[in-house]
């Protein structure tokens, strides 16, 4: 072992800042907030350091369940995520077939289509407000052409709303999964579509029984990464919706900025983060360990 | 300058042993060649050499010094890789003086080695180039004057050539022999390619599966081959082997396969005696048959090849089993169907079931 | 004829989609560049019928409310893609050297980190931070953000590192370089294309971050925090203009590093 370490050493100091940045900012900060999570509120205003005495309470927890704002933000988080992701998988997958051909033109339009991804996510939060106000484009659009008789009030809350965050988010989030799904469209041999076409195969057949079963692992990689992805959803609601819709992310995140309350806003973020490690154990268990970290 | 000594050298990659309990000393100023097919470990005992890997047991002696663990730039030796491993970002120039910049020497004696070494090279007017506007001959030369500069102790070449075309390579190779000559250091060639080994070594190792099967200058690899592996890997067109169960009738000594029956002369008999009623391996060279009306082989002409002076005839001698022999022009005869032939005795080649030598 | 009536109908489908799809772009930048009367107004206009660059000279001429954002994120987005690369760089060096199955043993855990919700990493460092005097400041915020930077970086560079061809490495310590002679007159030189797309990368995942800056911030904000102060008190034509500015050097990166786009950097790199 001493040998092995010595042998090494030089790869061991090279790695050694890394895995300590790690473990002070990644790693302690997730004890830290566990801890901070089962911590009895102080009775001063400063927080009490982590760790410190045998204090142990669920308080924060029961107080998070019995929060209707918080069990709405949980409805909300699960509800935009499967939301944005059915949509974002659809278009993604739409795109990606549309656009999977080399012809020049195409290749050309292409950038067009991914420059969304470029976007900083705040300015699509602020590009997002201007369209879905009620005086907003979009209902302009729409009036103009006769879609709908009277403005549609998108920031009021309720299921518009979420559905305009989904949108919101399809719209960032859409190039990455048909990035993705693209590159996994034109890794298949188009040798397999030519035998297709020979044995007297029809595009749709071809597209359900070549295309879609191939481009599985594809479709399950979009999935993981954008459904992690959507769980931690947090600067578009906060934008658009601020307190009036809040997902779990916000919440926490209003919790501990608006009302001062950091033990029940690391109760959530714990809950979130279980959240989203179960969806990741889930996903290893089903797809296994090689869909999580590229060739 | 000291003889290079390999001592019980074993080397494990995870669960696969490239090499296992190779003992090899080349003396200090020969030209030595380790032979083999690909993926046999030659590059690997090379890279062990060089100080790229270690060993997983075993040591490296250099004279009487140890270098086993010494790490690559503490052995002063010079390594030319089969890609050549040119710097893209640096000019030909800049690549030649790579190894005498980290030793600090001086500018002007920099100047004057490479000037040196590129003439002899005939590059002096591709020194300002980079790499990537280098024909593959004239990178394999820049990479050769990498290696010279630096007047090593040892020179590992891995494979150099075999990026090259057949010219190219003939050509290059009577160079390396007048690089030998003039430099007179210990040269590690390493190659799979059997021509050029017999052509450039004077000592040659062959090595299959991790293991050395045989060192021997290159003639006797080709008169003496000490297995059925080495027999069958040098010389080309390959030598012919078929296996036979050796008998006694009367006072004749027979081998036996199926209906086919070859009975030897006495001379060659005496070493095989032992094996009598057991199975042994019969080796010839297509060049140790001879056609003649009253040869004791009978055998079907299946094509004939004709590869410029020489030409081979694939003959079935038994169903199922080809041989070839080399035909001369006084054979003419060999185009028709059926001929008959004897294998001279004093050319054959026996080899135990262990495919080891008798 | 049939096949091209065809290959029409394809390319002007995809440009309507194109248009559908910028559109949200375009309207942010008519906004920046338009008078009041082309948009509060029952039908605002969809073209820029009074142009104006105003709210360019507002916000920019308006001194430090917009030099101190400006100087906040860029020393942050400078001083994290250069910390970052700094740590990156050799470890994602080692890391490519390790055998395969410590490497993705490594990776895997880098990769992990990823999926920890920002707010759950936030809560507990802007509490430390703020006991420690890191909050609200340069370098407080450069260490959020290198949280979110070095596992992009250490994957983009990994990937360049193990793509790097062994035999050019292992000439250099023939020709006498010592392993780290080796790394830097060798590796570093020839590496310096993966290096900077990593560093541009990481300067970019700190330009537009949001939630470390929200929870670290107080009095001096970073440009996208700037910008949601405007769009919160409803200042339309201001964080417009914000949008446009945090936007140009985004897209003028990225454009840049089309080529090396790829879903796996992307994958870490953009959404978060």
């Amino acid at each position: 072992m001493l040998e092995h370490i010595k042998k090494h050493r030089y790869k061991i100091l090279c790695i050694a800042p890394l895995l300590i940045f790690l473990l002070i900012f990644t790693f302690l900060p997730i004890a830290q907030v566990i801890i901070l999570s089962f911590q009895p509120a102080a009775k001063t205003d400063s927080v009490t350091p982590p760790g410190s005495g045998d204090n142990f309470t669920l308080a924060h927890y029961q107080d998070l369940f019995f929060q209707k704002d918080f069990r709405q933000a949980f409805f909300n988080t699960v509800f935009i995520a499967f939301l944005s992701l059915a949509l974002e998988l659809s278009l993604g997958l739409s795109f990606a077939l549309l656009l999977c051909k080399n012809s020049k033109i195409i290749r050309f339009l292409r950038p067009l289509f991914i420059l969304p991804l470029a976007i900083p996510t705040t300015v699509v939060g602020v590009m997002m407000s201007y369209l879905f106000t009620a005086s907003g484009w979009l209902n302009r659009i729409f009036l103009n052409l006769r879609i709908i008789d009277s403005p549609i009030y998108w920031m009021s809350g309720g299921v518009k709303s979420l559905l305009m965050i989904a949108l919101a988010d399809c719209w960032k989030v859409t190039p990455l999964v048909m990035l993705i799904l693209l590159a996994g469209i034109q890794s298949i041999d188009t040798s397999l579509y030519k035998a297709a076409r020979i044995d007297g195969a029809g595009s749709f057949y071809i597209f359900k029984r070549i295309t879609l079963p191939l481009l599985l692992p594809s479709i399950t990689a979009a999935v993981i990464i954008r459904g992690i992805d959507a769980f931690r959803i947090f600067a578009l609601p906060l934008i658009l919706m601020g307190q009036n819709l809040k997902v779990i992310g916000t919440f926490a995140y209003l919790e501990y900025s608006e009302f001062n309350n950091p033990y029940v806003s690391a109760a959530s973020a714990v809950l979130l983060l279980i959240m989203i490690l179960s969806a990741v154990l889930f996903y290893i268990k089903v797809v296994g360990k090689k869909g999580i970290v590229p060739a | 300058m000291a003889d290079l000594r390999l001592v019980n050298i074993n080397k494990n990659f995870d669960k696969v042993q490239a090499l296992s309990g190779v003992n090899l000393t080349i003396k200090q100023g020969s030209f030595c060649v380790i032979l083999g097919p690909s993926g046999c470990g030659k590059s690997t005992l090379l890279n062990l050499i060089a100080g790229l890997e270690e060993a997983s047991q075993g040591k490296v002696y250099l004279g009487e010094k140890e270098i086993t663990g010494l790490p690559p730039h503490k052995r002063n030796m010079a390594m030319v890789f089969q890609n050549y491993a040119l710097y893209p970002h640096l000019s030909v120039f800049e690549n030649i003086a790579f190894g005498l910049r980290i030793k600090k020497e001086k500018e002007k004696q920099i100047k004057e080695k490479i000037e040196q070494v590129s003439k002899a090279l005939n590059l002096e007017d591709k020194l300002g180039r980079l790499p990537r506007e280098l024909s593959g001959g004239e990178k394999q030369r820049v990479a050769t004057g990498r290696a010279i500069v630096r007047d090593p102790e040892l020179f590992l070449f891995d494979e150099p050539l075999s990026n090259l075309d057949a010219r190219l390579r003939v050509e290059l190779r009577s160079q390396f022999i007048k690089l030998h000559q003039r430099i007179k250091k210990t040269i590690i060639y390493v190659t799979h390619d059997q021509l050029e080994a017999m052509a450039l070594g004077e000592i040659i190792v062959v090595i299959k599966n991790g293991r050395i099967q045989q060192i021997s200058p290159a003639q006797e690899l080709y008169a003496v081959p000490q297995n059925l592996f080495v027999a069958s890997f040098i010389g080309s067109p390959p030598m012919n082997i078929i296996k036979f169960t050796l008998k006694k009738k009367d006072t004749k000594i027979q081998l036996i396969k199926e209906n086919l029956v070859i009975e030897l002369t006495n001379d060659v008999t005496q070493k095989i005696l032992s094996y009598l009623g057991q199975d042994i391996y019969l080796g010839f060279r297509p060049s140790a048959v001879r056609f003649g009306p009253a040869g004791q082989i009978k055998g079907k002409v299946i094509f004939i090849e004709n590869i410029g002076e020489d030409s081979y005839a694939h003959i079935e001698i038994i169903e199922g089993t080809e041989i070839i022999a080399k035909v001369n022009d006084k054979d003419a005869r060999v185009g028709k169907n059926s001929v008959n032939f004897n294998i001279d005795n004093q050319a054959m080649h026996f080899f135990d079931l262990q495919e080891k030598r008798i | 004829m049939k096949k091209r009536i065809r290959a029409a109908i394809f390319l002007i489908t995809i440009l309507i989609l194109i248009l559908v799809f910028l559109f949200p772009l375009y309207l942010v930048l008519k906004i920046s560049l338009s008078k009041p009367q082309d948009i509060f107004v029952e039908k605002p206009t969809y073209l820029i019928k009074n142009f104006t660059f105003e709210h360019f000279k507002s916000v920019l001429l308006s001194g430090e409310t917009f030099l101190n954002p400006l100087k906040k994120s860029l020393l942050t987005g400078i001083l994290a893609s250069i910390l970052g690369l700094l740590v990156s760089i050799p470890a994602a060096y080692s890391i490519s050297k390790f055998n395969y199955k410590l490497k993705y043993a490594l990776i895997l855990v880098i990769f992990m980190t990823r999926m920890i919700p920002e707010i759950s990493i936030a809560l507990p460092i802007t509490i430390s931070f703020i006991k420690i005097g890191l909050f609200d400041n340069i370098l407080g915020l450069t260490l959020a953000h290198l949280i979110r930077i070095l596992p992009v970086s250490c994957f983009i560079l990994v990937g360049v590192f193990s793509g790097f061809p062994d035999e050019l490495e292992r000439q250099a310590r023939i020709d006498g370089a010592s392993a780290s002679k080796a790394f830097i007159k060798v590796v570093l030189p020839l590496s310096l294309g993966g290096i900077t797309v990593a560093g541009i990368f990481s300067f970019l995942l700190s330009w537009d971050e949001f939630i470390y800056a929200s929870y670290l911030t107080l009095a001096r904000p970073t440009m996208p925090i700037k910008m949601y102060y405007y769009i919160s008190r409803g200042d339309i034509f201001s964080s417009a203009t914000y949008a446009v500015i945090i936007t140009i050097p985004v897209l003028i990166l990225t454009f840049a590093l089309q080529k090396y786009i790829k879903p796996d950097f992307l994958s870490g790199a953009i959404k978060g």
